[in-house]
């Protein structure tokens, strides 16, 4: 009897351990979590709008009052460049890894201006990039993020039915390939 | 003979017991970190990069993209502020003010998040096309039939009520304090 309770309690913890396991691992093998679903659209690297309602949209629970886009994309070549028009009214980005997980955002007041010019590096394609200035990076916020691969999800408000058309088009242009 | 079958128990109750364990806390909501704000609740983590792996979990199992820090913060309602869950054949009345933010919106739906089908197509409300009293308050009424004032259609079943906070103060600290509207229920046909 003795050592039946010894083998409960060892189960016990073995159990502990898979359930540990099953929680870190989840994030790995969903298959409806936001960075698989939007393989669904299409390309990488290229904006896609994404839509706010209906159940097979690729995010769950987006605001149907805002529009969205988002681009998958990879830090493996380059750092990424993400130039968009944006809109007068509120906007934001953030940016995700493929896990899911929100590593980075902000929106047109903290960004200051109107457009959207955001540089994504891996802290070794910074140090690339301090030794090397580009011209074209002048004006980017640069962030530095310790990441493989992710998406960026832009998201602008359509404060009016009226405006939706413009603000659609302003996210038709957001470019996630920038020089 | 003995051992072998004792090795099964003991194989047998760590899978029940992990795999049990581990569907139970994921199938609810995330279990850590909840702010509860009357009949509100939010998880003010989830935007950041140090959310724990449990709500990194059912995020990923729900195939949702949380606010980010810089973005806001989404307040989520399934039940009003008796404790009762939330129907769409019920009429309810969100009343009072918003915590310092730039803009809102309120949505109604059901849990899965599908708004309800109505012929103004107005699926929830935002901060500046709402109608308010001079005090700044407001009250929104949620009923299938028309209502006078700021009306939000809804529909039948189990419903939710998600209050989106964009570019919020409340991102970065006082969301333990934060005000937040009441819901009420007015009336249940």
């Amino acid at each position: 009897m003795k050592r039946l309770a010894l083998y409960l309690l060892g189960g016990l913890l073995l159990g502990g351990i898979i359930h540990i396991a099953v929680v870190l691992l989840v994030p790995r093998f969903a298959t409806r979590d936001a960075y698989e679903a939007l393989a669904r659209l299409g390309p990488d690297d290229i904006f896609h709008a994404v839509p706010a309602q209906g159940t097979d949209g690729p995010i769950a629970g987006l605001d149907p009052r805002m529009a969205y886009a988002a681009c998958r994309f990879s830090l493996a070549e380059r750092p990424l460049h993400i130039r968009a028009p944006m809109t007068g009214d509120f906007w934001s980005a953030a940016v995700f890894d493929d896990r899911g997980n929100n590593l980075y955002s902000l929106n047109d007041r903290t960004a200051g201006r109107r457009d959207l010019d955001l540089v994504v590096a891996t802290p070794l394609q910074l140090i690339r990039l301090r030794e090397n200035p580009q011209p074209a990076l002048d004006n980017a916020i640069v962030v530095e993020l310790p990441m493989n691969a992710g998406f960026v999800l832009l998201r602008a408000f359509i404060s009016d039915p009226t405006l939706e058309a413009e603000v659609r088009k302003a996210l038709s242009e957001a470019d996630c390939t920038a020089g | 003979m003995r051992l072998l079958a004792y090795l099964l128990v003991a194989i047998a109750v760590a899978v029940a017991t992990g795999l049990g364990t581990a569907w139970w806390m994921l199938s609810a909501g995330p279990p850590f970190g909840a702010v509860h704000r009357g009949a509100w609740v939010t998880w003010p983590k989830a935007g950041r990069g140090d959310a724990d792996p449990y709500f990194r979990a059912v995020e990923a199992r729900r195939g949702v993209a949380p606010l980010g820090s810089g973005e806001g913060l989404t307040f989520l309602a399934t039940r009003d502020d008796s404790g009762a869950p939330l129907d769409a054949a019920c009429i309810y009345r969100v009343e009072g003010t918003m915590p310092p933010t730039r803009l809102w919106t309120l949505a109604a739906s059901d849990t899965e998040g599908r708004g309800f089908d109505n012929p103004a197509g107005r699926v929830g409300f935002h901060s500046r096309e709402i109608l308010r009293r001079e005090d700044g308050s407001f009250a929104i009424t949620l009923a299938r039939s028309v209502q006078p004032g700021n009306w939000l259609p809804l529909g039948s079943g189990p419903m939710l009520l998600t209050l989106r906070l964009y570019d919020t103060p409340l991102t970065e600290s006082g969301v333990e304090d934060a005000k937040l509207p009441a819901v009420v229920r007015v009336a249940c046909s």
